[in-house]
Protein backbone atom coordinates (compact mmCIF):
# COMPACT_ATOMS: atom_id res chain seq x y z
CA UNK A 1 0.00 0.00 0.00
CA UNK A 2 2.55 2.61 1.03
CA UNK A 3 4.57 1.19 -2.18
CA UNK A 4 1.78 2.47 -4.52
CA UNK A 5 1.71 5.91 -2.53
CA UNK A 6 4.91 6.53 -3.08
CA UNK A 7 4.90 5.47 -7.00
CA UNK A 8 1.92 7.78 -7.71
CA UNK A 9 3.83 11.20 -8.39
CA UNK A 10 6.45 9.43 -10.62
CA UNK A 11 3.36 7.74 -12.78
CA UNK A 12 1.12 10.90 -12.83
CA UNK A 13 4.66 12.54 -13.91
CA UNK A 14 4.63 10.14 -16.97
CA UNK A 15 1.53 11.05 -18.38
CA UNK A 16 0.77 12.97 -20.72
CA UNK A 17 -2.87 14.26 -19.31
CA UNK A 18 -1.11 15.46 -16.40
CA UNK A 19 1.75 17.20 -18.52
CA UNK A 20 -0.82 18.43 -20.86
CA UNK A 21 -2.84 19.69 -18.14
CA UNK A 22 -0.15 21.05 -15.68
CA UNK A 23 1.37 23.05 -18.45
CA UNK A 24 -1.34 24.85 -19.52
CA UNK A 25 -1.25 26.71 -15.91
CA UNK A 26 2.47 27.11 -15.90
CA UNK A 27 2.73 28.43 -19.38
CA UNK A 28 1.48 32.22 -18.84
CA UNK A 29 3.44 32.62 -15.99
CA UNK A 30 6.44 31.54 -16.95
CA UNK A 31 6.36 33.04 -20.70
CA UNK A 32 6.05 36.47 -18.86
CA UNK A 33 9.02 35.73 -16.66
CA UNK A 34 10.94 34.68 -20.34
CA UNK A 35 9.87 37.76 -22.04
CA UNK A 36 10.71 39.86 -19.00
CA UNK A 37 14.17 38.48 -18.55
CA UNK A 38 15.27 38.33 -22.12
CA UNK A 39 14.44 42.13 -22.39
CA UNK A 40 16.11 42.97 -19.59
CA UNK A 41 19.16 40.82 -20.59
CA UNK A 42 18.99 42.31 -23.99
CA UNK A 43 18.78 45.97 -23.08
CA UNK A 44 21.12 45.88 -20.27
CA UNK A 45 23.95 43.89 -22.24
CA UNK A 46 23.27 46.10 -25.65
CA UNK A 47 23.11 49.67 -23.98
CA UNK A 48 24.17 49.60 -20.53
CA UNK A 49 27.05 47.60 -19.99
CA UNK A 50 30.68 49.00 -20.91
CA UNK A 51 32.41 48.16 -23.61
CA UNK A 52 35.38 45.44 -23.56
CA UNK A 53 38.66 47.02 -23.14
CA UNK A 54 40.29 44.44 -26.13
CA UNK A 55 37.76 43.46 -27.97
CA UNK A 56 35.30 46.80 -27.93
CA UNK A 57 31.51 47.08 -28.24
CA UNK A 58 31.94 43.72 -30.40
CA UNK A 59 32.11 41.49 -26.82
CA UNK A 60 27.86 42.51 -26.53
CA UNK A 61 27.57 39.85 -29.10
CA UNK A 62 28.81 37.40 -25.56
CA UNK A 63 24.65 37.94 -24.49
CA UNK A 64 23.25 35.69 -27.09
CA UNK A 65 26.35 33.64 -27.93
CA UNK A 66 27.08 32.15 -24.13
CA UNK A 67 23.64 31.63 -23.08
CA UNK A 68 22.28 29.87 -26.09
CA UNK A 69 25.62 27.50 -25.75
CA UNK A 70 25.37 27.29 -22.09
CA UNK A 71 21.65 26.09 -22.71
CA UNK A 72 22.33 24.06 -26.21
CA UNK A 73 24.44 21.63 -23.99
CA UNK A 74 22.87 21.31 -21.32
CA UNK A 75 19.79 20.71 -23.99
CA UNK A 76 21.66 17.53 -24.60
CA UNK A 77 21.75 16.00 -21.24
CA UNK A 78 18.23 16.91 -20.93
CA UNK A 79 17.64 15.03 -24.47
CA UNK A 80 19.53 12.08 -23.47
CA UNK A 81 18.49 11.73 -19.82
CA UNK A 82 15.09 11.71 -21.69
CA UNK A 83 15.84 9.15 -24.07
CA UNK A 84 17.66 6.76 -21.57
CA UNK A 85 14.64 7.40 -19.24
CA UNK A 86 12.23 5.97 -22.41
CA UNK A 87 14.60 3.00 -22.58
CA UNK A 88 14.51 1.90 -19.18
CA UNK A 89 10.83 2.49 -17.92
CA UNK A 90 9.34 2.84 -21.43
CA UNK A 91 7.61 6.16 -20.12
CA UNK A 92 5.78 7.78 -23.24
CA UNK A 93 5.86 11.09 -21.94
CA UNK A 94 10.38 10.93 -21.74
CA UNK A 95 10.20 10.15 -25.41
CA UNK A 96 7.77 13.23 -26.47
CA UNK A 97 10.32 15.52 -24.22
CA UNK A 98 13.53 13.79 -26.22
CA UNK A 99 11.74 14.50 -29.65
CA UNK A 100 11.06 18.20 -28.25
CA UNK A 101 14.34 18.73 -27.10
CA UNK A 102 16.30 17.85 -30.66
CA UNK A 103 14.77 20.88 -32.65
CA UNK A 104 15.07 23.58 -29.95
CA UNK A 105 18.62 22.41 -29.07
CA UNK A 106 19.62 22.24 -32.69
CA UNK A 107 18.61 25.81 -33.44
CA UNK A 108 20.64 26.97 -29.98
CA UNK A 109 23.57 25.01 -31.44
CA UNK A 110 22.83 26.66 -34.95
CA UNK A 111 22.85 30.44 -32.82
CA UNK A 112 25.97 29.54 -30.72
CA UNK A 113 27.59 28.89 -34.28
CA UNK A 114 26.00 31.74 -35.95
CA UNK A 115 26.92 34.34 -33.23
CA UNK A 116 30.32 32.92 -33.07
CA UNK A 117 31.18 33.42 -36.82
CA UNK A 118 29.78 36.99 -36.91
CA UNK A 119 32.11 37.50 -33.51
CA UNK A 120 34.89 35.68 -34.91
CA UNK A 121 35.11 38.39 -37.84
CA UNK A 122 35.78 41.55 -36.23
CA UNK A 123 38.04 39.65 -33.18
CA UNK A 124 40.36 36.84 -35.12
CA UNK A 125 39.26 38.04 -38.74
CA UNK A 126 38.20 35.24 -40.24
CA UNK A 127 34.30 34.02 -39.80
CA UNK A 128 35.24 30.05 -39.22
CA UNK A 129 38.39 27.97 -37.87
CA UNK A 130 37.86 24.82 -37.60
CA UNK A 131 39.22 24.98 -34.12
CA UNK A 132 38.55 22.17 -31.62
CA UNK A 133 35.71 23.78 -29.57
CA UNK A 134 33.96 25.27 -32.81
CA UNK A 135 34.30 21.62 -34.63
CA UNK A 136 32.76 19.91 -31.20
CA UNK A 137 30.01 22.30 -31.20
CA UNK A 138 29.30 21.48 -35.18
CA UNK A 139 29.46 17.65 -34.06
CA UNK A 140 26.82 18.64 -31.66
CA UNK A 141 24.98 20.29 -34.43
CA UNK A 142 24.58 17.15 -36.33
CA UNK A 143 23.93 15.06 -33.66
CA UNK A 144 20.63 17.25 -32.72
CA UNK A 145 20.30 16.99 -36.64
CA UNK A 146 20.41 13.19 -36.37
CA UNK A 147 17.61 12.81 -33.41
CA UNK A 148 15.67 14.42 -35.61
CA UNK A 149 16.33 12.73 -38.70
CA UNK A 150 15.90 9.34 -36.86
CA UNK A 151 11.93 10.24 -36.77
CA UNK A 152 11.41 9.38 -40.25
CA UNK A 153 13.72 6.75 -41.16
CA UNK A 154 11.54 4.13 -39.47
CA UNK A 155 7.91 2.99 -39.73
CA UNK A 156 7.36 2.42 -36.60
CA UNK A 157 7.59 5.45 -33.85
CA UNK A 158 8.95 3.14 -30.97
CA UNK A 159 11.76 1.87 -33.03
CA UNK A 160 12.46 5.25 -34.27
CA UNK A 161 12.27 6.30 -30.25
CA UNK A 162 14.52 3.77 -29.47
CA UNK A 163 17.11 4.69 -32.00
CA UNK A 164 16.98 8.47 -31.80
CA UNK A 165 17.65 7.27 -27.51
CA UNK A 166 20.77 5.75 -27.89
CA UNK A 167 21.68 8.24 -30.81
CA UNK A 168 21.39 10.80 -28.11
CA UNK A 169 23.36 8.33 -25.28
CA UNK A 170 26.12 7.46 -27.69
CA UNK A 171 26.65 11.37 -28.30
CA UNK A 172 26.96 12.39 -24.91
CA UNK A 173 30.39 11.59 -25.09
CA UNK A 174 30.64 14.70 -27.16
CA UNK A 175 29.52 17.45 -24.09
CA UNK A 176 32.26 16.62 -22.17
CA UNK A 177 34.96 17.02 -25.14
CA UNK A 178 33.13 20.64 -25.87
CA UNK A 179 33.61 21.86 -22.25
CA UNK A 180 37.08 21.11 -21.76
CA UNK A 181 38.42 21.31 -25.49
CA UNK A 182 39.64 25.40 -24.46
CA UNK A 183 41.89 23.67 -22.02
CA UNK A 184 43.42 20.53 -23.76
CA UNK A 185 43.87 22.15 -27.37
CA UNK A 186 45.82 25.04 -28.22
CA UNK A 187 42.23 27.00 -29.47
CA UNK A 188 41.47 30.35 -31.13
CA UNK A 189 38.45 29.98 -29.03
CA UNK A 190 38.91 32.57 -25.22
CA UNK A 191 38.75 30.24 -21.81
CA UNK A 192 35.05 29.92 -19.87
CA UNK A 193 34.30 33.33 -18.77
CA UNK A 194 32.31 31.48 -16.20
CA UNK A 195 33.32 28.33 -14.18
CA UNK A 196 31.65 26.16 -11.73
CA UNK A 197 35.01 26.45 -9.34
CA UNK A 198 35.88 30.19 -9.02
CA UNK A 199 34.48 33.78 -9.87
CA UNK A 200 34.05 34.47 -13.60
CA UNK A 201 36.95 36.49 -15.27
CA UNK A 202 34.51 39.58 -15.93
CA UNK A 203 33.76 42.41 -14.74
CA UNK A 204 30.26 42.36 -12.41
CA UNK A 205 28.99 45.39 -14.33
CA UNK A 206 29.92 42.88 -17.78
CA UNK A 207 28.89 39.91 -15.75
CA UNK A 208 25.63 40.49 -14.05
CA UNK A 209 24.03 40.81 -17.71
CA UNK A 210 24.87 37.82 -19.10
CA UNK A 211 23.74 36.05 -16.10
CA UNK A 212 20.17 37.47 -16.34
CA UNK A 213 20.27 36.00 -20.41
CA UNK A 214 21.20 32.83 -18.83
CA UNK A 215 18.44 32.71 -16.48
CA UNK A 216 16.22 34.13 -19.68
CA UNK A 217 17.47 31.21 -22.24
CA UNK A 218 16.95 28.60 -19.40
CA UNK A 219 13.92 30.13 -19.04
CA UNK A 220 13.32 30.23 -22.47
CA UNK A 221 14.19 26.94 -23.28
CA UNK A 222 11.20 25.35 -20.45
CA UNK A 223 8.80 27.33 -22.11
CA UNK A 224 9.26 26.26 -25.62
CA UNK A 225 10.00 22.59 -24.18
CA UNK A 226 6.10 22.25 -23.13
CA UNK A 227 5.19 23.91 -26.50
CA UNK A 228 6.79 21.34 -28.47
CA UNK A 229 5.86 18.46 -25.85
CA UNK A 230 1.79 19.59 -26.01
CA UNK A 231 2.06 19.78 -29.96
CA UNK A 232 3.48 16.19 -29.77
CA UNK A 233 1.36 15.13 -27.09
CA UNK A 234 -1.52 15.92 -29.93
CA UNK A 235 0.08 14.31 -32.32
CA UNK A 236 0.58 11.01 -30.69
CA UNK A 237 -2.12 10.68 -28.05
CA UNK A 238 -4.96 11.01 -30.53
CA UNK A 239 -6.91 8.62 -29.91
CA UNK A 240 -7.26 8.81 -26.24
CA UNK A 241 -10.20 10.08 -24.73
CA UNK A 242 -9.41 13.15 -23.12
CA UNK A 243 -7.89 14.32 -25.88
CA UNK A 244 -11.06 13.71 -27.83
CA UNK A 245 -12.87 15.35 -25.17
CA UNK A 246 -10.67 18.45 -25.52
CA UNK A 247 -11.05 19.21 -29.00
CA UNK A 248 -15.16 18.41 -28.43
CA UNK A 249 -14.80 21.02 -25.84
CA UNK A 250 -13.19 23.45 -27.77
CA UNK A 251 -15.21 22.99 -30.58
CA UNK A 252 -18.53 23.51 -28.52
CA UNK A 253 -16.90 26.79 -27.00
CA UNK A 254 -16.57 28.08 -30.91
CA UNK B 1 23.34 54.51 -20.85
CA UNK B 2 26.85 53.37 -22.11
CA UNK B 3 26.64 55.26 -25.25
CA UNK B 4 26.16 58.96 -25.59
CA UNK B 5 23.02 59.00 -28.41
CA UNK B 6 21.48 56.73 -30.28
CA UNK B 7 23.23 56.67 -33.26
CA UNK B 8 26.23 55.65 -31.06
CA UNK B 9 24.19 52.68 -29.80
CA UNK B 10 23.59 51.64 -33.22
CA UNK B 11 27.00 52.33 -35.15
CA UNK B 12 29.14 50.90 -31.66
CA UNK B 13 32.25 52.51 -33.14
CA UNK B 14 31.74 50.13 -36.61
CA UNK B 15 30.89 46.86 -34.44
CA UNK B 16 26.90 47.49 -34.67
CA UNK B 17 27.04 45.76 -37.73
CA UNK B 18 28.14 42.18 -36.57
CA UNK B 19 26.43 43.23 -32.98
CA UNK B 20 23.21 43.57 -34.51
CA UNK B 21 22.97 41.11 -36.87
CA UNK B 22 24.36 38.43 -34.26
CA UNK B 23 21.00 39.51 -32.14
CA UNK B 24 18.69 39.92 -34.85
CA UNK B 25 19.34 35.96 -36.57
CA UNK B 26 19.36 35.11 -33.11
CA UNK B 27 15.87 36.45 -32.10
CA UNK B 28 14.24 35.40 -35.57
CA UNK B 29 15.38 31.72 -34.89
CA UNK B 30 14.07 32.27 -31.10
CA UNK B 31 10.32 33.76 -32.69
CA UNK B 32 10.63 30.70 -35.00
CA UNK B 33 11.00 28.64 -32.18
CA UNK B 34 7.85 29.52 -30.44
CA UNK B 35 5.50 29.62 -33.49
CA UNK B 36 6.52 26.45 -35.43
CA UNK B 37 5.01 24.70 -32.09
CA UNK B 38 2.32 26.63 -32.19
CA UNK B 39 1.13 26.04 -35.42
CA UNK B 40 2.04 22.25 -34.93
CA UNK B 41 -0.44 22.32 -32.12
CA UNK B 42 -3.25 24.18 -34.23
CA UNK B 43 -2.58 21.46 -37.02
CA UNK B 44 -2.79 18.45 -34.54
CA UNK B 45 -6.33 19.78 -33.52
CA UNK B 46 -7.37 19.85 -36.46
CA UNK B 47 -6.40 16.98 -37.48
CA UNK B 48 -8.16 15.05 -34.58
CA UNK B 49 -11.43 17.14 -35.25
CA UNK B 50 -11.05 15.25 -38.52
CA UNK B 51 -10.54 12.05 -36.73
CA UNK B 52 -13.84 12.89 -34.68
CA UNK B 53 -15.73 13.29 -37.17
CA UNK B 54 -14.90 10.31 -39.38
CA UNK B 55 -15.72 8.25 -36.75
CA UNK B 56 -18.60 9.67 -36.35
CA UNK B 57 -19.78 9.37 -40.07
CA UNK B 58 -18.53 5.72 -40.17
CA UNK B 59 -20.18 4.52 -36.63
CA UNK B 60 -24.03 6.24 -38.29
CA UNK B 61 -23.15 4.30 -41.61
CA UNK B 62 -22.72 1.00 -39.63
CA UNK B 63 -25.78 1.76 -37.78
CA UNK B 64 -27.82 2.34 -40.98
CA UNK B 65 -26.35 -1.14 -42.31
CA UNK B 66 -27.40 -2.75 -38.88
CA UNK B 67 -30.52 -1.91 -39.35
CA UNK B 68 -31.17 -1.58 -43.11
CA UNK B 69 -30.35 -5.79 -42.32
CA UNK B 70 -32.43 -6.15 -39.51
CA UNK B 71 -35.37 -5.14 -41.79
CA UNK B 72 -34.72 -6.51 -45.10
Amino acid sequence: MNLNVKWTWFHRLGSPRWFYQKTQRWLPWLSLLTLSLLITGLVWGLAFAPEDAKQGNSFRIIYVHVPASVVALAGYYMMAIAGAVGLIWRIKLSYMLMRSAAPIGAALTFIALVTGAIWGKPTWGAYWVWDARITSMLILLFLYLGVMALRHTYSSSEAADKASAILGLVGMVNVPIIYKSVDWWQTLHQPATIKFTGAPSMHPDMFMPLLVMIIGFYAFYAVTLMLFTRAEILRREYRASWVKQLVTNKTAEK
Amino acid sequence: MYFDSLQQLIFMDGHGVYVWSAFIISLTVMLGLVIKPLCQKKQELKNIQLHIKLQQVNQAAMQEEASDASHS
